[in-house]
């Protein structure tokens, strides 16, 4: 430490001895040149003076003994001057101007020969003797010139040397001066400044260690003293802030511990709950995850912590949690996810808010401002819970499973006992009736009774059928299984179909029915059916309370939806049963004394489509003043629709497409065979088509029907698809797979609904049990009709997966399908292949003009086109 | 000998009484100043690069005082040197003269060397007229002292450097060597010498065709090629060379060793000898000849010509005597000549000034000397020249002598046309 503080000292002392030398050194340097140019005039003066001095007391006492001619006394005489200092020579002219006498050794110089003074006063003049010097030469006249002159030479070299030996002395003192200022400064420094500062680092650095009650023991009365005394008080004031902060920390410490145990039962807790459970910041980030969480998930901990919450869950959260972290919204989502294994859960997604103290909230400066809610708070993360719920789909899954196998197995006693209660009537009435004396009181009255029991039986089996579809639809929805056939439809249209197939029953009541809908409503993706569906519910809804008055169908646009509303004028529904409407098999009313005049599923199906279509479904009502159903359904951007359409809708519309495009008639009578395992059934359809004139061949299973088709001539097959050792769907498989009978139209009439693997398979309708007979022998219709050629399709797409994809599927179908993978390969397979349609990525076609270019091109204008937008 | 017998004795003497004996001896011996003896002061250069000069100079003095001391002095009185170092240089000379004259008392002065130390020694003699301090023949050929107003205080025997250097113009001319060049001391000698050879020229309507100074104490061992080159721009027929002989011989070598050989001349004051010495020792080392056209002046005849009765005289006294000055008066390695010019000239001095002191009988006041010394008129003292001293022109001689080197020494030159240009 002490090294380091002369060394510290050295630096400040080096620093204030180079200025001081600068200074110096200036001073010295023009101490000195004053000096010796003051020497140098003195000096001049006085050597000019002592000159004159002497030449003339030479030019004076020369007189006599110039006058005597002797030279040698004169020479003495100069002699002994030549002995004072300075003076370099001296020599004497006579009145002839010749030298009599000089001190020059070896010569006289050639500047002297030629020296001529004519003077009478003394001559002062600067000379240059070359190899010798400077001088001042002094002329003195003898006798005011008339006896000669003397000459006097001061040698200016010597006044140099004099003012170098003077300078030389001149530094030397300066330089001892210096050197005893240098030396006195620094034994000044080393007590007086090196030794406060030392004991004052001393003192520092015992600070710096905590210890703060030494003295730093300076008592010069200077400002080291005053510089001590004022870090003795910083020190003294340190150390009451440290014992303070000191107290503070054990507090701390003692509310760290308390907050410790607190988050160890919260850790507990959180560890051990069954749920599980996961927090992340305002971006997502997983900051926490439980136990049942990872088990959940089969993670470990490292590697789910600090991972986006969208890696870990199959819902998109990003957008809610935006609208969370800056929105006063506390709104909760729920939503179901997937979990590994097949299994489901339930995630319960809350934000996390907090008050922000003003520490953080300074920290965190003005940029976290969107993020403050307008009551204060903050959202710094998501709390989300998981529960597996696995189990309880499961419970639901086999409750609807059960209901729709049950509904399935009531469905077929049910067409034999419907379709056959309806050939009883049709038969008592067409047949029995008529002959039947209606003279004989009792013959008539049971004629009576057994006609009115008939129509009891059918109009019965018809609401029973209804009320089995209605269950069969519900549990279909709640189990996801509904086939869903999105297309764009108008709004009128919509209500129109409804209005129709209503307005039987407005009649009935001599109800009124008043339509408002609004001009440009835009259309809307929907499945046509169903929303068709929902709105007879709601009209036979509304009609069926309605005694008198109206029904009112509206339909509206708002922001970015549709509202359509059914408002009758009936007996309303009183507030606390307005919730309970759209609950399944809730009907208003007391079922024990009231008639049931529906199945009580016809709203809770409504809820179903209208949530399905992202729309919601709503009540407004007054008791005896009538109610107001009103649904939403969002429109749909535009472009959507190539994008949502399904493979179903898509190769429906090709078949219908082709079927039309390819209707060639054969005559004669057809064969149909019926393959059922029920023979009630059979028997049922045998009378159904053979009352239609058609010929009814019967197969009780698969091997049956197979070995029928191969034997005989059979144009349509009717096949129910569970029967005993083999399915249906694998009967059906052969026989499409047979060239010899893959072009026999095939119809599935079951009570299984899987029409996307009939339709794979290469099936051309699937009806379900109970047989709507119409649509039956409708299908068995256009089917028998239909042409059997096959279809070339060229399909064209840049991507080969989707021309493949698409390939696949219709070669399934049973079309022959040839790819191409951009405009002009597109052109060259479309002349040489001939197809009958063409599926073409739009952007491609549109590159290229093919449509242009193949419309105008013979044989091949009929082409139809089918673009793929993107 | 006579000087360390202190240094001797004094490990074989232990008793206290033997010492103070030996002390008491020694006192006497070594002619410590009596009241009767008869003291002259001595300034000269016996170190330094013209040490040689006033070593010479003081032996041949001695030679001859030693000489008269031991034949009974002056009427008794013995005389005595007291000599002092200037090292050639005026500001010990003149403290040196302010020493004898004030502390020593010295009778008179004598045997000063040097024409810068002498020179400024004259304004102290003057200084001192009212003590009546005179000098005797001063080792210089300087003007000053023998003009106003100092020629009243210096008796000079030897001749001038004006005489000198004259007689070397007037020479050189004469064998056709007119263009002269003049290397010199700066100073007043060198000035002197200068001045000698400009006004010999004048006389004969020529200027000095070129000149080069160096500085006073330059050693043999330094270069003056400086010199030589300036010099020899100017290409002169002859060179006359006012200096002492370290420096002048260094200019000899150089301006051989430069392919300059024209003769050169030194003057008397160079101390030929010593000039010669080291000019041989450095053509021994080069295997070049160095004293080839070297003339000298001379203020004395040649100490080899024996048919003069003070040459004669003069070896059998230094033979004899061999004096040497006060050991801290002599650097360690001089080892000093046997014969010279410089002792020879100094035995003549002393010679002349034993005969002033006899003159002057047993009176020992200085206001007689004056005197004395003019009582002189052609005095015969040995040579072939008679020394006279008139009143107003203070020089005893005034023939000058030339000589030349042969076979490493010092010849007379008496035939000058054998260095015809």
């Amino acid at each position: 430490m002490v090294r380091v503080e002369k060394m510290r000292l050295t630096a400040l002392f080096k620093k204030n001895l180079l200025v001081f030398a600068i200074i110096l050194s200036f001073l010295i340097v023009s101490v000195l040149t004053f000096s010796s140019w003051t020497l140098h005039k003195h000096l001049t003066n006085e050597y000019k003076s002592k000159g004159v001095a002497i030449a003339n007391s030479i030019a004076s006492s020369s007189v006599e003994v110039l006058l005597n001619r002797d030279p040698s006394t004169v020479q003495a005489v100069i002699d002994q001057f030549l002995t004072i200092e300075g003076i370099s020579y001296v020599f004497v002219i006579d009145s002839e101007g010749e030298i009599i006498s000089h001190t020059f050794v070896p010569s006289v110089p050639k500047e002297l020969l030629n020296i001529k003074t004519s003077s009478r006063e003394i001559v002062v003049s600067d000379l240059n003797i070359a190899g010798k010097g400077d001088y001042i030469n002094i002329a003195s006249p003898i006798l005011g010139g008339v006896a000669g002159y003397v000459h006097v030479g001061m040698d200016k070299g010597l006044i140099k040397s004099y003012i170098m030996s003077a300078i030389l002395g001149q530094s030397s003192i300066i330089a001892v001066i210096f050197f005893s200022g240098f030396l006195i400064t620094y034994i000044f420094f080393k007590r007086h400044i090196n030794t406060p500062l030392s004991k004052l680092t001393d003192y520092t650095n015992n600070m710096l260690a905590h210890n703060y009650s030494a003295s730093a023991g300076i008592e010069s009365d200077d400002e080291f003293q005053y510089l001590a005394t004022a870090i003795e008080k910083i020190a003294i004031h340190f150390q009451q802030v440290i014992e303070r902060s000191e107290l503070t920390v054990r507090e701390l410490s003692e509310t760290s511990k308390e907050l410790n145990d607190v988050l160890s039962y919260l850790s507990a807790i959180i560890d051990n709950m069954a749920d599980g459970l996961l927090v992340t910041d305002t971006e997502g980030r997983i900051i926490r995850v439980n136990h049942a969480l990872l088990e959940m998930f089969g993670f470990r901990r490292e590697e789910i912590s600090h991972r986006n919450i969208d890696d870990i869950l199959s819902v998109d959260m990003t957008g809610w949690l935006e609208e969370s972290v800056s929105s006063d919204k506390k709104e909760v989502l729920s939503a179901e996810i997937d979990l590994p294994l097949g299994r489901s859960g339930k995630a319960l997604a809350t934000p996390i808010y907090q008050k922000p103290d003003d520490f953080n909230a300074s920290l965190e400066g003005n940029n976290d401002a969107s993020k403050q809610k307008s009551d204060g708070l903050v959202c710094i993360g998501v709390v989300i819970l998981i529960r597996d719920i696995t189990k309880e789909k499961e419970i639901d899954r086999m409750k609807t499973d059960f209901i729709s196998t049950v509904s399935h197995e009531l469905r077929t006693p049910l067409t034999s006992i419907l379709g056959f209660a309806k050939i009883i009537k049709k038969k008592l009435y067409d047949n029995i009736f008529p002959h039947v004396r209606t003279e004989e009181d009792k013959t008539q009255k049971a004629t009576h009774q057994v006609s009115d029991d008939i129509d009891i039986i059918v109009s019965e089996g018809e609401r029973l059928t209804a009320l089995i579809n209605n269950v069969l639809d519900i549990a279909k929805m709640e189990a996801g299984r509904v086939e869903w056939k999105m297309t764009t439809l108008k709004v009128s249209e919509m209500i129109d179909r409804a209005i129709s197939a209503t307005a039987l029953l407005i009649e009935q009541k001599g109800l009124s029915l008043i339509k408002n809908i609004a001009d440009k409503i835009p259309d809307i993706t929907g499945d046509r059916d169903r929303l068709v569906q929902a709105m007879i519910n709601l009209i036979s809804n509304a009609v069926k309370f309605t005694e008198n008055g109206s029904v009112t169908c509206t339909a509206e646009k708002m922001d970015d939806y549709i509202k359509i509303s059914v408002i009758d004028t009936g007996i309303g529904i009183a507030k606390e049963e307005q919730e309970k409407v759209f609950e399944k098999f809730k009907q208003i009313g007391d079922t024990l004394t009231d008639k049931p005049k529906g199945t009580g599923l016809g709203l809770p199906i409504c809820k179903q489509i209208v949530d399905y279509h992202g729309g919601t479904i709503w009540i407004e009502s007054e008791p005896g003043k009538g109610s107001n159903f009103s649904f939403t359904i969002p429109i749909k951007k535009e472009g959507l629709l190539i994008k949502t359409i399904d493979t179903e809708t898509f190769i429906r519309q090709l078949k219908e497409h082709v079927e039309i495009a390819s209707s060639s008639r054969s005559e004669g009578l057809k064969t149909i065979l019926v393959v059922d395992d029920d023979a009630n059934i059979r028997n049922f359809l045998r009378q159904v088509l053979e009352a239609e004139g058609y010929s009814v061949e019967e197969a009780r299973n698969g091997i049956e029907a197979i070995s029928r088709v191969k034997k005989n001539r059979i144009d349509l097959i009717i096949l129910d698809i569970m029967m005993p050792n083999m399915s249906g769907f694998d009967v059906a498989a052969i026989i499409k797979n047979d060239p010899i009978t893959m072009a026999i139209p095939i119809i599935i009439l079951s009570i299984l609904e899987d029409r996307e693997r009939g339709y794979r398979i290469g099936i051309d309708r699937y009806l379900t049990k109970p047989v709507n007979t119409e649509e039956l022998l409708r299908g068995i219709d256009e089917l028998i009709t239909r042409g059997t050629s096959r279809k070339k399709i060229l399909v064209v797409d840049e991507d080969v997966a989707v021309v493949n994809t698409i390939s696949e599927v219709l070669i399934a179908k049973g079309f022959h399908v040839v790819g191409a993978c951009n405009g002009p390969e597109c052109l060259d397979k479309a002349r040489s292949q001939r197809p009958d349609m063409i599926i073409i990525d739009a952007l491609i076609s549109n590159q290229n003009d093919i449509v242009k270019t193949l419309k105008f091109e013979k044989g091949l204008e009929n082409i139809m086109f089918l673009l793929l937008g993107r | 000998m006579s000087v360390y017998p202190f240094a001797n004795m004094k490990k074989k003497l232990q008793h206290l009484n033997c010492l103070c004996i030996i002390l008491l001896l020694c006192l006497a011996f070594s002619g410590t100043v009596n009241a009767s003896d008869i003291v002259i002061g001595m300034s000269a250069a016996f170190k330094g690069p013209s040490g040689g000069l006033g070593i010479e100079l003081y032996r041949g003095s001695m030679a001859y005082i030693e000489h008269v001391n031991r034949n009974g002095g002056i009427n008794g009185r013995k005389i005595i040197i007291k000599a002092y170092d200037d090292g050639y240089n005026p500001i010990p000379a003149i403290e040196n003269t302010i020493k004898l004259i004030e502390k020593d008392d010295v009778f008179l002065l004598f045997n000063y060397v040097g024409t810068p130390t002498v020179t400024r020694v004259l304004p102290l003699l003057k200084k001192y007229s009212d003590r009546n301090v005179y000098l005797f023949f001063p080792f210089t050929g300087a003007q000053p002292q023998r003009e106003a107003p100092y020629n009243e205080f210096v008796f000079n025997l030897r001749p001038s450097y004006r005489d000198e250097t004259g007689g070397l113009v007037d020479n050189f001319i004469s064998i056709g060597r007119k263009r002269i060049a003049v290397f010199y001391q700066a100073d007043a000698y060198g000035r002197s010498g200068w001045d000698g050879v400009k006004r010999a020229l004048t006389r004969h309507g020529l200027k000095i065709v070129g000149e080069a100074t160096y500085k006073r104490g330059t050693q043999y061992s330094e270069s003056l090629k400086m010199q030589v080159d300036i010099l020899k721009q100017s290409a002169p027929d002859a060179i006359i060379s006012i200096g002492s002989y370290a420096a002048c011989a260094a200019f000899i070598r150089d301006a051989r060793d430069a392919g300059m050989e024209m003769p050169i001349a030194n003057v008397s004051f160079v101390g030929s000898e010593n000039l010669l010495e080291l000019l041989v020792n450095s053509s021994k080392k080069s295997g070049k000849d160095y004293t080839r056209n070297l003339v000298n002046s001379q203020v004395v005849p040649s100490y080899e010509d024996t048919s003069l009765k003070a040459v004669r005289e003069y070896k059998t006294l230094i033979d004899k005597y061999n004096p040497l000055p006060p050991k801290d008066l002599i650097d360690p390695g001089y080892k000093p000549l046997k014969y010279n010019f410089v002792s020879f000239e100094g035995f003549m001095n002393a010679k002349v000034l034993v005969e002033v002191l006899k003159r002057m009988g047993k009176s020992s006041d200085k206001k007689n000397i004056k005197k004395s010394v003019e009582s002189i008129k052609a005095l015969d003292v040995g040579i072939d020249t008679p020394v006279t001293f008139r009143s107003g022109s203070s020089q005893g001689l005034n023939k000058v002598y030339y000589s030349i080197v042969k076979d490493g020494r010092f010849i007379p030159l008496n035939e000058w046309s054998g260095l015809k240009k």
